[in-house]
Formats: C-alpha cells, sequence, structure tokens
C-alpha cells in the first residue's frame, strides 16, 4: 500500500475547508458572547481554576459521581488526548508519505514503540466504552439520555475512527509484510489476517486501507466542523466552562445594583442580559441529564427539568435571537419573550435553589443564578408571581418574617425562659439569631427551646436581639425580591454593627448562609457558626458524656444549605452519634447529593402540585429503617414532619439535632 | 376621567395595639407598625384599573399625621399620579364625620368624577365615610362595591351584602366604597417604587381651605383591650367520665349550667 499525490491533494484540501468552517462557527460563538452581560467577579485565583483544570476537567472527576458511565466517558476523554498525537502523525502521512512519524515516535524507536503499544490498547479500550454507551442508550435505554440523531451519529462515528485506524494500521503493517508484534498487537495481527498465508495483500485490502486512511482522516475533519453545530460543542467549551466557573459563589446571588436610577431593568428580561458565562454554559450543555436525574422538582415531576431549561435557552439564543444580539439593534424588541415563552413561569418557580444540580453536572454549568435572573425579572419588573407570595413578601416588609404574624411576638415562644438579651450584660460572645421560623413556627420553636436551654446548661455567652430581630432577607433575595432583601440586609447589617455583634450563631442554615457568604456583599462581616457546629465542638471536648437518648436508629437528612452548598457535613453527625451513642444511618442520596426536602428558595411559601418532594424524601429517609429522622434546619424539620403527618406515619419521630441533647 | 381615593393609615393587622396609660382614649404608637388601611388597597387597585382604561389622574387624599406620608408613597408605588395631604392636628384629631366634611372641600377643588375609598378603617371599625362624604358632596354613594363597571358617566356597582349581592347604578360624580371582591391589590414594581419617590404630594391646611372644623361632633374618651383569655381546662379518661367530670366543673365551678 503506497502513499500517492491523491493524498496530498485531498488533505490540502480538505484540511483548510474544516479549519475555515469550525473558525467560523467558533467566532460566531464568540462574537455572540461579547454581547452578552459582563461577569460579577473578576476571573482570579488561577490556582485553584488549574486544580479544577486537573481534576474536573482532566481528571473527570464530576463523572465519576456515576461510577461505570463515568468510567466510560473517562476513557473516551482521554484516548480522545491519547490519541491526538495519532491524529497528526496521520495527517502528517497525508502530506509526506506512510513512513512519516513525529520526532520519537517512529516505530524502531523506543517511545514510538511504547506509543504503538499505547495507541492500539487506547483504540480497542474506547471502541468497547463506545459500543458499552451504544447498549446503554439503544438497549439497556437509561431513561435520563436523550436519543438524539446527533448522539448517534457522534458515537457512531467514533466508533468508525477507531475501527478506520485500526485497519489502516493493519494493512500498512500488511504491505511493510511485518509479522505479529508485540508492540502493535492490534495493527500487527490485522495484518497478518488481511494478507492472508502468501504474505501478500490483495488488492481489496489495499483498498480497504486507503478507504480507511481517507475515512478515518476525512471523519476526524468533518467531526470538528460537526462540534459547534450540535450538543458535542462540549468537547471545545468544557475545558474554558471548568476553567472559568465562578469561584466564591456557592450560596451567594449577585447583588444587583438598586441604587443607579439610571437602571431601568432588573434581573434578566432578555437572553443578552445574561453573562457571557451564561451564554457559555448554554454552549456546553451536552444535554446528560445527570441535573434532571438528581433535580427535586424533576424528580416530582413538576415543570422545571434544568436539563430542558438550559436547552430551551440555548436554542432560544441561537436559533431565534442570535442575529438580533449581532445586529446590536437594542430598539429590536425579541422575537419571544424569555418568560413566558421560552421559559415557563412554572419553571422558575419550581426551583429550591438546592444546587444539586450544579453539584451533578460535569462541567461546572450554573442554573441556580439563572433562574434567580428570571425571579428578579419577574418580580422587580413585572410583579409577576405566584399570589401566595404576596403575603410572604408583605409580611417581611412589615413584619420581618414571611410568616407576617406580629414583630412584637417574635419572643412569644420564650415566655417561660430566661432569655439573655443583647446588651442587658455587657457585650456577649455570640449573637443568637434563631430566624423567622424558630420564631414563629410552632414545631420550629422547640428547637429554639431546646437550643437556648442547652446554651444556658453549659454557660454559653449569648445574646439574643428581642422583637426587634429582622428577618435576615434570604427568603426574600432567593424569591426575586432583591430590594425587599436588600433592604432587610442593610437594616440588619446597621443594626449588628451598631451592637458589636462578631459572632453569629444561628440554627438555621438559610440564616447562616446569607450570613457566610452574602452579607460581606453588604459590608457585614461577621462569624457564622450553626448550631450544629458549636454543639459538635462543645460535645467533642465535653467530659461528661450527654445523657445517652433511648437506643434510637437515627438517619440524617442533610440540610442543602449547611451541606451541599456550604460543605457542613461533619458537624450534625457528629452530634448525632454522641447523642444517640450509635453510627449515624445514611439515606440513599445524602451528603453533597443530598436530596432536598422542598422548602428551599422560598419554595417553603409556595403551594405545591402533585408529587410532594418532602414525601419523596421522607419515604427515602424511612427506607434505612431508621426510628428517628434528624434534621438541621427548621424547614427541613417542619417539611418532613409535614410529611410524616400526610403519610400517616406515627412510627417515625422527626427532630433536630438540638432536640436529642 | 380623574378619580379621586381617599387614603388613611392605620395600625398593621398584626400589630399589639395597647391603650396608652398616659393619655385616655390614645393607643401606644412608638413600636407599632403602620400600614395603608386594606380596604384603601382596594380602592387604588380599582382607581387605577379604570383610570388605565378609561384614561386620567388618580389622586390620592390623606388626612393624618407626618408619618402617613409613608401611606400616601404605598399607594404611589402602586401608581396613584398624585396626592393632596392635610396634616392639622385639628383635622387628624376629630371623628369621622369632620373628617368626611374636610375631605369633601379638599375634593371640591379637585377635577374628579369618581371617589373611591375602602369600604371601613380598620382601626376603629369606622364605615361612615362613604355616606358622610356623599352628604357632604352632595352625589350619590354606594357602600361595599364587590364589583364596579364604569360606562361614561355612569356606574354599574354590585355590591355585598350578607348572603347576597345587590346591582345599584349610579350617575358620575359618585362615591363608592370598595370591598375585597373587588380585586387583587397589585405589588409594586421596583420600577414603579422608584418613580413614586418623586410624585406630588400638596400638603393643605385647614386654613387654605377655609375650614375651622369646630368641636368634633364625638370623641373617645376610653380604650380597653379586651382582656386575655385564661387557660382552658381539659378532661382526659373515660367517654363517661370525661362527660361527668366537664357537667361537674361547668355547673360548680364555671357556674354555668
Amino acid at each position: 500500500m503506497e502513499w500517492t499525490l491523491f493524498h496530498a491533494i485531498i488533505m490540502a484540501i480538505a484540511i483548510p475547508v474544516a479549519v475555515v468552517l469550525f473558525a467560523r462557527a467558533i467566532s460566531y460563538k464568540v462574537k455572540l458572547m461579547q454581547k452578552a452581560a459582563p461577569i460579577p467577579d473578576p476571573i482570579a485565583d488561577h490556582k485553584t481554576r488549574i486544580r479544577d483544570f486537573f481534576t474536573i476537567f482532566l481528571g473527570q472527576q464530576k463523572l465519576f459521581q456515576e461510577r461505570l458511565p463515568g468510567l466510560m466517558h473517562a476513557i473516551i476523554f482521554w484516548g480522545f488526548c491519547i490519541l491526538l498525537t495519532r491524529a497528526i502523525t496521520l495527517f502528517g502521512m497525508g502530506f509526506a508519505g506512510f513512513d512519516f512519524h513525529l520526532p520519537f515516535l517512529g516505530f524502531h524507536q523506543p517511545l514510538g514503540k511504547m506509543y504503538s503499544l499505547v495507541k492500539d490498547i487506547v483504540n480497542v479500550l474506547v471502541a468497547a466504552m463506545v459500543i458499552y454507551a451504544l447498549w446503554r442508550r439503544y438497549i439497556k435505554k437509561v431513561p435520563r439520555l436523550l436519543n438524539t440523531p446527533g448522539a448517534l451519529f457522534v458515537l457512531l462515528m467514533i466508533l468508525g475512527l477507531m475501527i478506520s485506524d485500526m485497519i489502516f494500521d493493519g494493512t500498512l503493517h500488511a504491505s511493510r509484510n511485518t509479522a505479529f508484534n508485540a508492540w502493535s498487537p492490534v495493527g500487527s495481527f490485522l495484518g497478518s489476517i488481511m494478507s492472508g498465508e502468501n504474505g501478500v495483500l490483495s488488492s481489496g485490502a489495499i483498498f480497504l486501507g486507503h478507504i480507511s486512511y481517507f475515512f478515518h482522516c476525512l471523519g476526524i475533519l468533518v467531526f470538528l466542523v460537526y462540534l459547534p453545530m450540535g450538543k458535542h460543542m462540549h468537547i471545545v467549551t468544557s475545558v474554558f466552562n471548568v476553567y472559568l466557573r465562578p469561584l466564591n459563589r456557592n450560596g451567594r446571588l449577585t447583588q444587583l445594583d438598586l441604587e443607579d436610577e439610571t437602571i431601568e431593568s432588573f434581573g434578566v428580561s432578555r437572553i443578552e442580559e445574561y453573562s457571557w458565562k451564561d451564554f457559555l454554559d448554554l454552549y456546553t450543555c451536552t444535554e446528560c441529564g445527570r441535573c434532571n436525574d438528581v433535580c427535586p422538582a424533576k424528580r416530582t415531576e413538576k415543570e422545571l427539568a434544568p436539563r430542558e431549561l438550559t436547552i430551551h435557552q440555548k436554542h432560544f439564543l441561537l436559533d431565534d435571537e442570535a442575529e438580533r444580539i449581532l445586529a446590536g439593534d437594542t430598539s429590536k424588541e425579541p422575537s419571544k419573550a424569555l418568560v413566558p415563552d421560552v421559559v415557563k413561569p412554572e419553571e422558575i418557580w419550581a426551583c429550591t435553589t438546592c444546587q444539586s444540580c450544579e453539584q451533578a453536572c460535569p462541567v461546572n454549568i450554573g442554573y441556580v443564578q439563572r433562574i434567580n435572573a428570571l425571579r428578579r425579572s419577574e418580580v422587580l419588573n413585572h410583579s409577576r408571581f405566584p399570589s401566595e407570595l404576596k403575603r410572604a413578601f408583605k409580611g417581611m416588609e412589615t413584619n420581618n418574617n414571611p410568616w407576617g404574624i406580629g414583630a412584637s411576638t417574635r419572643l412569644d415562644w420564650a415566655k417561660d425562659l430566661k432569655l439573655p438579651v443583647w446588651g442587658e450584660n455587657g457585650t456577649p460572645e455570640y449573637l443568637l439569631f434563631l430566624g423567622c421560623a424558630a420564631a414563629f413556627d410552632d414545631r420550629a420553636q422547640r428547637i429554639a427551646k431546646a437550643l437556648v436551654n442547652f446554651l444556658l446548661k453549659r454557660n454559653i455567652s449569648f445574646g439574643v436581639i428581642g422583637v426587634d430581630e429582622p428577618c435576615c432577607g434570604e427568603t426574600a433575595r432567593r424569591l426575586g425580591e432583591e430590594a425587599l432583601g436588600q433592604m432587610l440586609m442593610e437594616t440588619n447589617v446597621e443594626l449588628f454593627n451598631e451592637l458589636g455583634v462578631k459572632k453569629i450563631l444561628t440554627p438555621c442554615p438559610h440564616c447562616f448562609n446569607t450570613f457566610k457568604n452574602e452579607y460581606p456583599d453588604f459590608k457585614g462581616n461577621y462569624e457564622v457558626i450553626h448550631h450544629s457546629q458549636l454543639i459538635a465542638e462543645i460535645l467533642k471536648t465535653s467530659s461528661t458524656v450527654e445523657n445517652i437518648d433511648s437506643p434510637m436508629q437515627a438517619v440524617l437528612h442533610d440540610s442543602c444549605y449547611l451541606g451541599r452548598i456550604n460543605g457542613e457535613f461533619d458537624a450534625p453527625r457528629t452530634v448525632v452519634s454522641i447523642a444517640t451513642g450509635r453510627e449515624v444511618l445514611e439515606p440513599l442520596e445524602s451528603r453533597e447529593k443530598g436530596f432536598c426536602c422542598g422548602a428551599g428558595g422560598g419554595l417553603f411559601w409556595l403551594e405545591e402540585s402533585g408529587k410532594r418532594i418532602n414525601h419523596e424524601r421522607f419515604n427515602q429517609l424511612v427506607q434505612t429503617g431508621s426510628d428517628t429522622i434528624v434534621t438541621s434546619c427548621p424547614y427541613c424539620l417542619i417539611m418532613l414532619s409535614d410529611a410524616a403527618k400526610d403519610l400517616e406515619n406515627q412510627t417515625v419521630a422527626v427532630k433536630d439535632i438540638v432536640e436529642l441533647l | 376621567m380623574n378619580i379621586a381615593v381617599i387614603l388613611k393609615q392605620v395600625p398593621d393587622t398584626e400589630a399589639n395595639v395597647a391603650a396608652d396609660p398616659t393619655h385616655p382614649g390614645k393607643i401606644v404608637e412608638d413600636t407599632l407598625k403602620f400600614i395603608l388601611n386594606p380596604y384603601d388597597e382596594y380602592a387604588v387597585e380599582e382607581a387605577l384599573v379604570i383610570a388605565e382604561k378609561s384614561g386620567g389622574e388618580v389622586i390620592g387624599v390623606c388626612i393624618g399625621s407626618d408619618r402617613a406620608e409613608w401611606a400616601i408613597r404605598t399607594a404611589m408605588a402602586m401608581g396613584i399620579h398624585r396626592a393632596v395631604f392635610i396634616t392639622d392636628p385639628e383635622a387628624v384629631e376629630s371623628d369621622i364625620i369632620t373628617q368626611a366634611k374636610i375631605l369633601a372641600s379638599i375634593i371640591k377643588t379637585l377635577d374628579v368624577s369618581l371617589i373611591l375609598c375602602g369600604r371601613s378603617w380598620i382601626d376603629l371599625q369606622e364605615d361612615a365615610l362613604a355616606p358622610a362624604l356623599g352628604h357632604f358632596l352632595n352625589i350619590a354613594h354606594v357602600s361595599n362595591a364587590g364589583k364596579i363597571d364604569v360606562d361614561c358617566l355612569k356606574a354599574t356597582v354590585i355590591r355585598e351584602l350578607d348572603g347576597g349581592t345587590l346591582e345599584v347604578r349610579v350617575t358620575l360624580p359618585a362615591v363608592i366604597s370598595c370591598s375585597k371582591e373587588l380585586n387583587e391589590p397589585r405589588y409594586p414594581t421596583l420600577i414603579a417604587i422608584k418613580r413614586s419617590k418623586n410624585k406630588e404630594i400638596k400638603r393643605v391646611t385647614l386654613s387654605d381651605l377655609g375650614m375651622t372644623p369646630g368641636t368634633p361632633r364625638s370623641f373617645v374618651t376610653d380604650l380597653q383591650t379586651p382582656s386575655s383569655r385564661g387557660k382552658g381546662k381539659i378532661v382526659t379518661g373515660d367517654p363517661a367520665d370525661m362527660v361527668k367530670e366537664a357537667v361537674q366543673w361547668l355547673s360548680d365551678e364555671a357556674k354555668i349550667i
């Protein structure tokens, strides 16, 4: 099998055509990104980003959250990286003849031998993984996968590339009469088969060799041109998406500028008001559906499915709006309204902001902020939101709590307690910020009582603000009422700073998260401690063992805002294991994968239709065989207690960690 | 068509109202939260809907101390165009009939075809405003509207009665008081809130109006809050014993039977 000028001519035409088409498609998308809004934070902390590059991108870390499919993808990806060298060699052969090789990689050189062996193994492994992927899609029919023609095309294409490389390598070996060679097991083996007993290649085999060569090289170029058109764009963009992910944005919404009188639209009402990083997110989505699998809304058959939200926004951007945006004509109206035409109101009001989708996404696509931006626009620009929220908003505005119960009754639950009020006896160490739930909900008030009793018994120096304790503002912000949220936050910062607060202790992960992650944006810098953390510390160093409760089998429900979003998994577990003297049971989905109770993102204040998220979670927790569900958040406590009532389960108790002591 | 809406600031429905021990008939205001009278919100919303359809201005008219400006701003954030505000203590302290007289004299200076107000002031549970305004303006009034249809200079009003409705047709100008069946008051957008800050609140005084309201015909002399309810009694055990115990308690201790 000989190289001819024909090879060179074909390659000389095909490569520039493919590269130009590819470059044009990419530059179109980059230009579109340039028309988008800026990102809120500078791209700093390259150390973390480089670590992400190695772990999340090269290491495929997040894909391994599902072991076998993760391994499948990783092998194809690593194989792709390794075979890049092979592809360059093959293109080189097109111009310089079939003996061409990259420096040090000649077949008779030591490195070349090793590379040849690795390449053969990789070809076989990748082909096997593609067959596994095809099996998952078309025989096992994994529900989350969308079997689009594009997905099938790409898989068959990869399979074709592997096979064609093997055949070409085989014919090349045969035409050089090389016997079986351990450094090229696949190539030399195939070669020996094709050349038959007499060791001469038939003209048919030679033709097959050439076909394979062209299929492989042109296939790569077709693939290159196809990439920017479909979901496989992630092959190009994922490295950027991983590297450029917003850092320090867990549980921290962007701060809207409400002071600037020239701004007349808030949040995102037109797609180009998203940042360029949001655009990159849309480009990068591979439609794998891992987000859908973990989304509490999707899992309970609500309108929201994070993947579909992303796909709809992507198609709207690229198919309907790109021309208008690129033309830069701001006077021209969008072809459709982002809400309610592209994204339905039911979708944006179904997000619990639990961030499990972001945890699951292998390429760090953001969802919560993208949905919140739509809520902001709906509330602030159009005053469109589910009617039951008005009561919660008015309650926060007038009575400092979403329940709307008179602010003057905030401490009524503590009538029988000696509650130290801040400033009555000097400046205490901790400001005990109980939060609205623990102050106004009958069930959650028991957390407040148990916590205050614990602190008093342990002589912890603390004080409460009293009836003037405001709402932390978290709920308002999560619901898109940024103006109300900011007003509450600014009031708090002023009050806390006036009182000289340094440390805030709270039993509510929502208050905890917003004080810790969002208040610094409003000049409120405090050390924020969740009650599980303080109690765990005290119990660990305590010489007296706490009165061990009845032999309960406790299962721990992770609060999203304490666990997944703020990384505190151990403190509640420490408290439970010391308090019960037993190992803590873990539900099917726990720690980073903990399933939401359904209350987050302000959804506590919305009517839920259809299947209930709290019922789903309750059943999952009960399946462990536990008799006590332990929570570390008043909202989780209320939601799971309600689930127990709704499902008429009287055998399982629901308690906050502090109620175990 | 221009519309006047009467605005009143009242303590929040959830507020813990306490009698002021030093000023008989007054309440302790320091810690109270005040809001726009909830029924007035329905009046504002209805006025805005009618004005949006027919064109014209919605003008708020308010009697109250300085803090009542907040209630006017709330209505402005919802969308009313401007307001007239009277803060003379004499006006603020007077009874609802006298206030109606003052409001009527302000309304006479405005070119309005419709006057809307809440069906009730929830603070002192006063419902007399609409009829009193009708009297002083010498025009028709309709109370407790659950639906209002304005057509040229006529209005068809569905009144909400206990256990039924009543359809009333009036010639404008007229005073109509609004009930909660009328609409769902809007939640202001941020832009509306921002714009409301620059809207005009015209302060007038009684002397501007050439009025001396004189001694109110009625005034509050004392205010009592209900004493808190005692704890209930729970009886337990066998149903037959429970009944016996309950009856005994009701006759011997509670002396009800």
